[in-house]
């Protein structure tokens, strides 16, 4: 009943979400032709590319009672762009991520390898309490995909991940305005609150799943007692003369409960990247003449 | 207002990194992620204990023919902790491991892997030198993957399967079913096959069923107490498709007590269809699928959690009794005869079932 309840919460806070985007769409369009904030042209796409390597520990009881420790790589892809041209409060934020860790039981007789692809959406609203300083506040949705491999077991190597979930997401930039550059600094917190996951039963092996059929009780509904996870990414964006580089700390903790089972996974990493905006102009939207088409 | 700038520039980016610093140590600082000693011989009995008195899925069953598992711990507890070496410990826990009188139960380090003996004092009732003579399978038998067959006088078909781990394929099937399409009947020997591919089950015994048919039921494990499993659920053979060459007529299965595992599955399978007959011994049993686990001194073990039960919801543990009990004998076998597989020839040979 309470999974029934933040499911609607979810549903509603999605719904206000679009409503927002039409609301402010029509706004901007139609109804406020003499607003005093600047009318732009263009939307920039804020995009980071980034890299973080970094130490790992995962515990999964399906496969093992014991803590895996070990090293992982995850590739990030994110994007920031406003809803609209002349409506600056909400943003689109969307990421996609590729995880590999390669970790090792304690006595290091075992190897688990655990992959994951996470595709990530949503949208915040900008508050702006100072000059220099934006916060940013809203709701994502996460789609991820992945395994972990144990190499020693025999019936139970695989734990697959799937699972979807509704994140509520708090950003924040500062930026220090300098004599020829500005550098910026971003934190961004997220944890999901109510979602979706596979999980085989208790000692339910993926041959009754996959091969027998029988999948009841296999994809739960998550929230905060059965789900607890966060990421934190903390950065800072140095512009040097050919590129913005991006460094930072990126850490993560997810533990979940279901059919008696129970998984952790912690990452604490490094990061770097590279930053930039850039524009797109869609379908037969006309290139304007101060921006160089490298095709014509 | 340049110092001013930096001094402010200085001042957020101390919050920030205070804040990851901080995220840090509450990630570090997470007591349950701590990964404690590895060769501490109570510490991993215990943990081998417990991860068996939580998952093990035939304790209710067994409960009239194996130890209280609390009397193992108090038992064992003592004999662990005078344990001095690796090795030592190693066969204490294989001990241990072999109170539960399970095939599926194993535990494997580097230097050995413990087993149960399933076949006991039983005979063996199979001999691979008999069944190299001439009349069976001799030199000139087929192989289609796993599976050795031969078209036997009195145009009864023979095929041999010894491991459900050597494989097989449907075009495998085909071929050895076009190849006994008019043979009166068909002696699959499955003798001293320990087991394998449990999805070959099916692929092989759907070629033998008219149509879809009752085979057994599946249970799971559904929490950590010693009768937490799952609702029994039916399992359902298909019957093969009309694409693929099937088999209806009569079908004689040959066992030993070394036919365990997913053969022991195979065995309640087939004997569910009514053109199938058991001869032979009993069957080793192994009805509970195993998954493995491990302990901190870093030896794996594997143990049973799902079990299966025949038509009837009963578990196959402890074998499957033939339909003819039939023991080789020492005077067939000395004129180079196997009892078992001449019993299944008379069979088929006789009209009716």
């Amino acid at each position: 009943m309470r999974n029934l309840t933040l499911f609607i919460f979810s549903a509603v806070l999605l719904l206000a979400t679009s409503s927002v985007k039409a609301g402010v769409k029509a706004v901007g369009d139609d109804t406020a032709p003499e607003s005093s904030a600047p009318r732009y042209n263009y939307s920039l796409t804020n995009r980071a590319v980034t890299l973080s390597m970094g130490s790992w520990r995962a515990y999964d009881s399906y496969l093992s009672p014991l803590l895996y420790k070990g090293s992982g790589l995850k590739l990030m892809d994110e994007r920031l762009k406003m809803m609209t041209k002349n409506y600056d409060k909400l943003s689109r934020y969307s990421e996609t991520n590729l995880s590999f860790a390669s970790l090792w039981n304690p006595a290091e007789t075992a190897s688990m390898m655990y992959f994951t692809v996470e595709g990530v959406t949503g949208a915040h609203y900008h508050l702006r309490p100072a000059k220099n300083f934006n916060v940013l506040v809203g709701s994502l949705i996460n789609l991820e995909l992945g395994a972990r491999y144990n190499s020693v077991n025999q019936n139970n190597p695989i734990s697959m991940v799937f699972d979807a979930n509704m994140w509520a997401s708090a950003m924040c930039y500062y930026h220090i305005h300098l004599k020829n550059r500005t550098l910026t600094f971003r934190d961004h917190f997220s944890l999901p609150f109510v979602g979706v996951m596979f999980s085989p039963n208790y000692k339910q092996t993926y041959y009754e799943i996959f091969s027998l059929g029988n999948y009841d009780g296999v994809f739960p509904v998550t929230s905060f007692g059965t789900r607890w996870q966060w990421r934190n990414k903390f950065s800072f964006d140095l512009p040097a003369n050919f590129c913005t580089f991006r460094f930072g700390v990126l850490a993560e903790r997810a533990v979940t409960e279901v059919n008696n089972l129970e998984t952790r996974t912690m990452n604490v990493s490094a990061m770097l990247g590279v930053v930039y905006n850039f524009n797109t102009f869609k379908g037969n939207q006309k290139i304007p003449a101060d921006y160089r088409n490298p095709i014509e | 207002m340049k110092g001013n700038i930096s001094h402010r520039c200085f001042k957020f980016g101390s919050y920030l990194v205070g804040l990851s610093m901080a995220l840090f140590s509450f990630s570090s600082c997470d007591k349950d992620l701590e990964v404690g000693s590895t060769n501490n011989a109570v510490e991993n009995f215990d943990m081998l204990w417990k991860v068996v008195d939580e998952n093990y899925c035939f304790f209710e069953y067994k409960k009239d023919s194996i130890k209280d598992w609390d009397d193992v711990y108090r038992e064992y507890l003592p004999i662990v902790k005078k344990c001095r070496t690796k090795t030592e410990l190693f066969y204490v826990f294989a001990d241990v491991l072999n109170e539960l009188k399970d095939g599926h139960v194993n535990l494997i380090s580097s230097f050995d892997v413990s087993r149960y003996d399933i076949q006991g004092d039983h005979l063996d009732n199979y001999d691979s030198k008999i069944i190299r003579k001439d009349h069976y399978l001799g030199k000139n038998y087929k192989t289609a993957g796993g599976l050795k067959y031969k078209l036997l006088e009195e145009g009864i078909g023979y095929i041999a399967y010894t491991d459900f781990s050597n494989s097989f394929t449907d075009d495998n099937l085909d071929y050895v079913l076009k190849y006994f399409a008019y043979a009166d009947g068909i002696i699959i020997d499955v003798r001293n096959n320990g087991g394998g591919y449990a999805d070959l089950v099916d692929v092989f015994a759907s070629r033998f069923a008219k149509k879809r048919t009752l085979v057994g039921y599946w249970q799971h494990k559904t929490g950590k107490g010693h009768s937490d499993l799952s609702e029994p659920d039916p399992h359902y053979l298909e019957p093969a498709d009309e694409d693929n060459i099937s088999f209806y007529g009569k079908v004689a299965l040959l066992t030993n007590r070394n036919c365990y595992s997913a053969t022991n599955d195979f065995v309640q399978t087939m004997k569910a269809l009514p053109n199938v007959m058991q001869f032979g011994d009993r069957t080793g049993g192994g009805a509970g699928m195993p998954m493995s686990s491990e302990l901190p001194i870093g030896w794996s073990f594997r143990l049973s959690v799902s079990p299966y039960m025949d038509i009837h919801k009963k578990y196959t543990e402890f074998g499957i009794d033939p339909d003819v009990r039939v023991d080789m004998l020492d005077a067939d076998a000395a004129k180079g005869y196997d009892t078992i597989i001449e019993e299944a020839r008379k069979w088929i040979k006789t009209k009716g079932n």
